[in-house]
């Protein structure tokens, strides 16, 4: 069930009706019915790893318990290794044992020995990492004395399994949003609108954006070598634009359904195209991610404490481990690294590259970030070098190009025109919602108001992609 | 929570309403159009023809109508269609008969493709279909195969919505202006527009699991009941590296029900009658039209009605 379906809609308007209906008197049935919503919504995909979902909750309830309860700093110790070796342990086995073991294998017959790896074959269960890495943020929480573990395991199944950010994130924080839950909630007129808004912008970004950049950026990078130059530029561009409008309609589709719930999810994307720096642009892209990252590896390293030594091997395998958690697989690693190299070269220019123009600070940052997105959609690391290389070379036949794009792309120029249209679109929405004068005015003007989600509403019932409703690129992670 | 749904209910019922308007517009634009072969099908009533062919692109683009009337003086159609399986087939000659129009003679491609498991289901050109879904006779071959073409049929502008790359406001819009013409000439003949070749030598295809499926079975049934004959018939395949107990599966499939196959997998062994290694280029296509009427011929089937 993904939130471009109508099955999706159609249980979007079933729980919302049973959460706010009076069937209980002090209102707990909240809880049990969003339990039972996510866990229904979950087990869509494949109900045998509700299992796996199950488990790890009660792992990290239990282990939080044990560790509030111990009276020793030894206990506690034991205890939060569970809380965490468990999880852990349930993420390397089904997403990286098999990558792994293949990649030994591959390591030792280069050395000459023969070893055939042993691999599971495993079923990627989806959201796996957005889950286990919220497990693994409540019990180290709970280690650190920020927050009380709650008795009440419906409210922490709930938590941990809230269906509008299961699959995808934002990687909720269990002192922000566990509260939430526990809090008793009436219904808010303001958040539900809201929520509505938010929900309409995230189906316009997926499926009006998103879903018809995707097939541009497709027929470049599945066929590198029949185009070249600037249309693997384009390609790059269409897929930065793919993967922003894809994860960040998610994610406002997901804060805008837990609105109507009245839950507020942190925000995750702040404009990140418009970062004059990559450390700029880790504070605006997939920040639960980041700061999640920043929290519980970087800091815990030694952070931007010690020599510049120590800074650069903090950096470098925070950012390593955050790629490989986006899949097990060289590329996302490749990407992390390039991301921590860059992160290392400004830190080494010590304050150097926030004196440059800003124009030319962003054009330096959007370059690393284009070419990080190259490993990141690129099959394998050979693939992304072919591309890479390819982009370097120079075809006079640009309308041929263009013509065999549209082809492989299954568009028109008019279809292409549409595409950059809305895009163009998207960008002066994110401008003017971003000055609060513009907003304030937003609010006061009816009229405005209406016509705004009259006509978002239309572009995306005339020209979203409905058609076998593509899954968001976050899922596979 | 009243004023937040009354204000929610508002917007949905304009919607709907403006997808009910949506959908009787859009239906009623594509059926007055002659873009794709579904809709030149549909405005086809009561003619009378001597030889219809019916396949997928490798009937379409390999046999020219035209060329196969004046070498055997009959009047023919081309009824085949991309990728069309024999559940889409079934459908085509099932529309064709019941609007009026006869053949004394069917040339039916029947490959690997249309006796393995691709035969079952439909292939993307059904979609094809979405504007006649009130249709009595496309719904109720449609609606056993699976719950979507309800959904697509009963709420109002989904089927445009969701197949919009086919029946968008584009494709609208091109339809109303008249701009959106049929890549096929008055005959649903069409041959490849150049003779380049894009294939390659020794491709591995290991069709397996031979067997006549229900919608095929259904097909001959169809036109032996009309008076139909049908000629089965497999088209050129160039460099394939089939393994050895699907070579000639097709024919022996069909003789196990009765019926002959003429088998033209081999009959042009060079690439230069080839796009790729399934499909003809114009140059072959002429030629495998000419062997065609041959066949015709040989069968006594050229006599015009």
């Amino acid at each position: 069930m993904i939130f471009n379906s109508p099955v999706f809609a159609a249980f979007l308007v079933i729980v919302f009706a049973l959460y706010w209906l009076p069937l209980l008197p002090n209102g707990r049935h909240k809880h049990m019915v969003l339990l039972a919503a996510s866990y229904v919504f979950y087990g869509w995909w494949d109900w045998r790893y509700l299992g796996l979902i199950i488990f790890c909750s009660l792992v990290s309830f239990g282990s939080a318990l044990r560790i509030d309860s111990s009276p020793d700093a030894r206990s506690r110790k034991a205890w939060l290794a569970v809380g965490i070796l468990v999880p852990l342990a349930v993420l390397v086995v089904f997403k990286y044992y098999d990558f792994f073991a293949v990649s030994l294998a591959n390591a030792l017959s280069r050395l000459g020995m023969v070893a055939e790896p042993h691999v599971l074959g495993l079923l990627l269960p989806v959201g796996i990492s957005f889950f286990t890495f919220q497990a693994l943020s409540y019990t180290t929480d709970v280690y650190r004395g920020a927050l009380k573990p709650t008795r009440d395991p419906v409210a922490f199944l709930a938590f941990l399994a809230f269906f509008p950010q299961l699959v995808a994130g934002p990687i909720e924080r269990a002192p922000q949003f566990l509260p939430q839950i526990l809090a008793k909630r009436a219904f808010s007129y303001e958040n539900a609108v809201i929520g509505c808004r938010l929900i309409l912008i995230g189906a316009f970004k997926k499926m009006v954006v998103a879903d018809r950049m995707g097939p541009l950026a497709d027929a470049v990078f599945d066929h590198p070598m029949l185009f070249g130059g600037l249309f693997n530029v384009l390609g790059a561009l269409c897929f930065a634009v793919q993967i922003y409008c894809d994860f960040s309609g998610y994610s406002d589709i997901a804060q805008g359904t837990a609105k109507l719930f009245n839950l507020d999810l942190m925000r995750n994307f702040n404009r990140p195209y418009l970062a004059a720096s990559l450390r700029d642009f880790w504070g605006r892209w997939h920040i639960s991610l980041s700061t999640w990252f920043r929290d519980y590896v970087y800091i815990p390293l030694g952070g931007n404490k010690g020599t510049g030594w120590h800074v650069t091997r903090n950096l470098l395998i925070t950012f390593v481990l955050s790629g490989l958690w986006h899949g097990a697989n060289w590329t996302f690693v490749a990407w992390g690294a390039l991301h921590g190299g860059f992160l290392v070269v400004e830190q080494l220019m010590r304050g150097g590259f926030e004196r440059l123009p800003f124009l030319l600070r962003w054009a330096i940052t959007m370059i690393v970030v284009l070419v990080g997105w190259v490993f990141f959609r690129a099959a394998d690391i050979d693939a992304a070098l072919l591309f890479l290389e390819r982009a370097v070379t120079f075809d006079r036949d640009l309308l041929f190009l263009l013509k065999r794009l549209l082809t492989y792309a299954e568009s028109s120029p008019f279809g292409l025109a549409c595409t950059f249209a809305f895009a163009a679109l998207l960008i002066a929405m994110d401008w003017v919602t971003a000055r609060p004068a513009f907003l304030a005015r937003f609010e006061q003007r009816t009229a405005l108001r209406y016509a705004s989600y009259a006509g978002l509403t239309l572009i995306v019932l005339f020209f979203g992609v409905f058609t076998d409703q593509r899954a968001f690129i976050y899922f596979q992670f | 929570m009243k004023r937040f749904l009354l204000r929610l209910l508002v917007p949905l019922g304009i919607l709907l309403l403006l997808a009910l308007v949506l959908d009787s517009l859009f239906t009623r634009v594509f059926r007055e159009g002659q873009g794709t072969k579904a809709q030149w099908l549909m405005g086809m009533h009561g003619q009378r023809y001597d030889v219809a062919v019916i396949g997928s692109s490798r009937a379409w683009w390999n046999i020219g109508m035209p060329q196969l009337d004046s070498a055997c003086g009959t009047r023919s159609i081309s009824l085949a269609n991309n990728h069309f399986t024999p559940a889409e087939m079934l459908l085509a000659m099932k529309v064709f008969l019941r609007n009026g129009n006869s053949a004394r003679v069917l040339l039916l491609q029947v490959d690997h493709s249309s006796l393995t498991d691709e035969q079952d289901g439909f292939s993307s050109t059904v979609y094809d279909f979405v504007p006649y879904l009130e249709d009595t006779l496309v719904y109720a071959h449609l609606e056993p195969r699976g719950s979507e073409w309800f959904w697509l049929r009963n709420i109002p502008y989904w089927r445009y919505a969701k197949y919009d790359f086919k029946w968008g406001v584009e494709q609208a819009a091109l339809t109303a202006l008249g701009c959106r013409r049929a890549p096929f000439d008055s005959t649903g003949s069409y041959f490849s527009p150049n003779d380049k070749f894009y294939g390659k030598a020794g491709v591995p295809y290991a069709p397996s699991g031979h067997r006549m499926g229900s919608d095929l079975r259904a097909l001959f049934a169809l036109c032996e009941s009309e008076g139909i004959k049908v000629l089965p018939f497999t088209s050129p395949y160039y460099a394939l590296e089939m393994p050895e107990e699907a070579i000639g599966a097709p024919a022996r499939v069909l003789a196990a029900e009765g019926l002959r196959l003429i088998d033209y997998s081999d009959s042009l062994p060079d690439k230069r009658w080839f796009n790729d290694n399934k499909h003809l280029n114009r140059r072959g296509g002429k030629r495998f039209t000419a062997m065609l009427a041959r066949a015709l011929r040989e069968e006594g089937l050229c006599a015009p009605y």
